[in-house]
């Protein structure tokens, strides 16, 4: 997450980071209270004007200032992999208990105060983090369910059985949830009663996190390697993109093309109208996280510890901006010799 | 090495990480069963090499007499004495290390199952990704069926549990043991016998402490279906001596009388054989024969 020209982002060591994201400098860091082995941060920050919100895998749910100070925490009843979500005076957040919790923020002066108004509970885990539109909340469980769960008292609306476990967020658009499976299975629903309205089922692995939309198309990334641009009305299959690993984290879009994070150490960098690639910017180690962009800046995480800007222009040239590495205070020069 | 890493991958995790996982959701999605169910057709497949195996132990055992006599014939002379122990094999169509077969065949199973229940039950998100590419896209069923239930009467098959499973684990061992354990020539093969007898259940008892809990489950059940195959093959004597079910000393008739086909010697440490027990078994035809008649006697006092 980037607000104010600052990055926010957690690590697999359960820091979470601060960065300026001009000069990849570090304005804070602040480690999770749980062990060491047991607090790595999957989930992406919520951000308000006066807070953060993250999730551990500690199993607790953390609030601090955007200085960097601990306002609250509390813990949660099993580990938190979706990312919490803010919506007015509710902060949403789900864990592995198969809970989805909702935290009325009750005082913030002097002291932050967070208490649950309602607990949604599912049959497994919940690692996807809740979409919310026109006061529904939709969820992904590995119960293979699909919910819309009932904002205001956290009762359930409906609930879609997919054919496997679901971790993806997801996706909201005009009136229909689009979300992926472990089945290999792209599926449509009705916002407003779950019902199916197309499913894609031409993946050969399965969908781990979420899809984006633009326009009329949709962008489905799969554990197979490949992004598949749907038609967002049909779901007929419009282009696929192929890399050379799993995609674990989502693709953004930039200007008129999408980067696509994969496993195999590469940003596949793509022309949106069909696919064909622009630009590849090889970082020789896993890209697992959801890439964020800002002003043509796409940021992401790697294997190696480290955390990467590269900077895209509108013809799809690429340059990395700055790299930090999580297990050193500064980051490294620009211009450096890498195939990025 | 990333070669043999993908070989091994493709011929041994694959298929055990796919097969797991068909049977998982064949058992209503219960992994332990699917485990005992894996369990079960290892050893199925296994069958002809362990029936092969105890039926070698069945004919050792026939011959335990006569190898004591070529101990004791060439007891200052040991190269002669194997020698004539090798012939004594060759004759009578036994390998002694044929028996080991089914247990070098285990290795490369234990090792293939402990990595896949680990991929199976991943502890963190990022293995749960690395399980995907280990399923066989042509197998809906096995993407359908994750996650997997990592419990199992109470137990996380995915961490190792360190007092039931450990103490199951060397008694069925144990049991394994006794069933399986080849008889004695001579006493320092004796003192081997049964130092194996408890060395193995105890390691291996040991081991479970550190190991996930579903591959201590294999070894159990494993163990229970050898148990069960052996049982079948040369008898249930030497467990059911145990609980004392019957007079001690029948089980060894099948020894003796084996034995008593060939002219033999009696030998002086007779009475110390676990293979022989008290009463018979000396590889004397007349002690075989009185070892009869007084099992015989047993059954009349009983009366």
């Amino acid at each position: 997450m980037v607000q104010d020209e600052t990055l926010y982002i957690g690590t697999a060591e359960g820091e979470l980071l601060a960065l300026d994201a001009v000069s990849g400098e570090t304005l804070w860091k602040f480690v999770l209270l749980g062990e060491e082995d047991e607090r790595a941060i999957y989930a992406p920050t919520a951000v308000t004007e006066d807070a953060l919100f993250v999730g551990g895998y500690d199993g607790r749910l953390y609030v601090l200032s955007l200085e960097g100070d601990l306002l609250w925490q509390g813990s949660l009843g099993g580990e938190v992999v979706g990312g919490p979500t803010v919506v007015g005076d509710l902060v949403l957040v789900s864990d592995s208990s198969g809970a989805l919790t909702a935290f009325d923020i009750e005082e913030r002066v002097p002291e932050w105060l967070l208490l649950s108004r309602w607990i949604f509970s599912t049959g497994d885990k919940v690692w996807s983090s809740p979409a919310v539109a026109e006061g529904v909340v939709y969820i992904g469980s590995l119960d293979h369910n699909v919910y819309a769960v009932n904002l205001s008292n956290g009762s359930e609306v409906w609930r879609f059985p997919t054919g496997g476990g679901v971790t993806a967020s997801p996706l909201v658009v005009k009136g229909r949830v689009y979300v992926g499976a472990f089945d290999g299975v792209f599926y449509a629903l009705d916002a407003a009663t779950g019902a199916e309205v197309w499913r894609f089922d031409g993946a050969d692995s399965w969908y781990w996190t979420h899809a984006i939309a633009d326009n009329d198309t949709l962008y489905a990334p799969s554990l197979d390697g490949n992004l598949y641009a749907l038609e967002l009305t049909t779901g007929r299959l419009k282009w696929t993109m192929e890399t050379e690993g799993p995609i674990v984290g989502s693709p953004v879009i930039v200007f008129d093309m999408i980067a696509v994070p994969s496993a195999d150490g590469k940003l596949w960098i793509a022309n949106l109208r069909d696919g064909t690639s622009v630009n590849v910017c090889n970082v020789g180690e896993e890209i697992r996280t959801t890439l964020v962009e800002r002003d043509g800046v796409v940021y992401f995480g790697a294997r190696d510890r480290s955390i990467r800007a590269i900077s895209i222009t509108s013809a799809g040239q690429r340059s990395e901006k700055w790299v930090y590495f999580t297990d050193r205070d500064d980051p490294l020069p620009m211009n450096r010799a890498v195939d990025c | 090495m990333e070669t043999i890493a993908a070989i091994w991958n493709a011929l041994i995790i694959g298929p055990m990480i796919n097969g797991l996982v068909l049977l998982y959701s064949i058992f209503f999605d219960n992994f332990g069963l699917s485990i005992i169910g894996f369990t079960i057709i290892v050893r199925g497949v296994m069958m002809p090499l362990t029936v092969k195996q105890s039926k070698q132990m069945k004919s050792m055992g026939a011959l335990s007499p006569r190898l004591k006599e070529i101990q004791q014939r060439y007891s200052k002379d040991r190269q002669r004495a194997s020698q004539e122990t090798m012939k004594l094999y060759k004759t009578a169509g036994v390998n002694p290390l044929g028996c080991l077969g089914p247990m070098f065949v285990q290795f490369p199973i234990w090792i293939g199952l402990y990595q896949s229940i680990l991929r199976i039950l991943p502890a963190q998100p990022e293995s749960l990704v690395g399980l995907s590419k280990h399923l066989y896209p042509w197998l809906p069923m096995v993407n359908g069926a994750i996650p997997i239930d990592r419990t199992f009467l109470g137990l996380d098959l995915a961490v190792p549990n360190p007092v039931i499973l450990p103490i199951l684990v060397g008694v069925s061992m144990w049991a394994m043991q006794k069933m399986t354990m080849m008889p004695a020539a001579d006493s320092r093969q004796e003192s081997t016998n049964r130092m194996m007898l408890w060395m193995m259940p105890l390691m291996f008892g040991f081991f479970t402490t550190s190991f996930p809990s579903g591959l201590a489950m294999y070894w159990i059940a494993s163990n229970v279906v050898g148990i069960v195959i052996q049982g079948f093959v040369t008898g249930w004597d030497p467990l059911l001596n145990l609980v004392n079910l019957v007079k001690p000393g029948r089980g060894q008739q099948q020894v003796a009388t084996a034995a008593a086909a060939e002219p033999e010697k009696e030998t002086p440490d007779d009475g110390r054989d676990r293979d022989e027990g008290k009463d018979g078994g000396r590889g004397d035809r007349n002690r075989a024969k009185g070892a009869r008649r007084r099992t015989r006697r047993g059954r009349n006092r009983r009366r």
